[in-house]
């Protein structure tokens, strides 16, 4: 397996915003631009993805139908600065979860925003056969890819 | 786009399980039947989807077929991650924007 396959996803962006702004529209209106339908585990059924707090600050995905679903959880953030939560649609909380990082740094007169995906070399332990089987989308991709990213 | 065949096949939870049975490296599709609760004809056509999604290479070594995962494929998956941020990022950027101007 290629070496490249374990290397951090970075992605960024420059944003024509103060970093409060940035912040706030990433953490509290993120269902206002994730791209749910095509990106979510509940397709056409999916309502919205939100940021809650529930004896902690965790990522959620909501359908219509009430069903929820945890993406990740918030490990620490400061406000206007960054946020890092663990990420791990379709499976336990504890099951070698990858991690994103978005920092938010002011720069002229907006926010350069810096979106890191990482974490794809823990692939040590059983993976649980508890896990949800959403019969498709792009998190079985996401499992499978880490399953094999160090090959 | 081969990587939205790479996606096709990996939809079937089934599949991926025959995916994850490569993982630490070739097989035959006896093996895998052995280790899943599959028949061997539907491992087999398991395979060939995901062959054909150019996941998974096959090659005869003496009587034996084996199968192994593509590294190609997989890079294949990547790019659709890396696309999938971007996409979520260009999104998040014009709702951020237009946040901002509706504050001023």
């Amino acid at each position: 397996m290629t070496v490249t396959a374990t290397e951090t996803i970075r992605k960024e962006i420059f944003v024509d915003a103060a970093p409060e702004t940035a912040f706030r529209v990433f953490t509290e209106q993120t269902a206002a631009w994730w791209p749910l339908h095509k990106y979510g585990t509940f397709h056409e059924d999916a309502e919205t993805v939100v940021f809650e707090d529930r004896d902690g600050w965790r990522l959620i995905e909501k359908a219509k139908d009430g069903r929820e679903t945890v993406w990740g959880e918030v490990l620490d953030y400061e406000f206007a600065s960054r946020v890092r939560f663990t990420w791990h649609p379709e499976r336990d909380a504890d099951d070698e979860p990858t991690e994103v990082e978005v920092t938010f740094t002011a720069d002229k007169d907006g926010t350069v925003v810096v979106l890191e995906h990482r974490g794809w070399e823990n692939l040590t332990g059983e993976r649980r056969e508890s896990r949800v089987g959403y019969d498709n989308g792009w998190p079985g991709v996401l499992e499978v890819y880490r399953q094999f990213a160090e090959g | 786009m081969a990587y939205a065949q790479a996606l096709q096949a990996l939809g079937d939870p089934t599949r991926r399980s025959v995916l994850e049975e490569l993982r630490d490296g070739p097989r035959a599709v006896g093996e895998i039947a052995a280790r899943l609760p599959v028949s061997r004809p539907a491992v087999s056509q398991h395979l060939r989807v995901l062959k054909e999604a150019g996941l998974v290479t096959e090659r005869q070594n003496g009587t034996r077929r084996l199968y192994r995962v593509d590294p190609d494929g997989l890079a294949e998956v990547r790019e659709y991650l890396e696309g999938f941020w971007e996409e979520a990022l260009a999104n998040f950027k014009a709702a951020a924007e237009q946040e901002e101007r509706r504050k001023k």
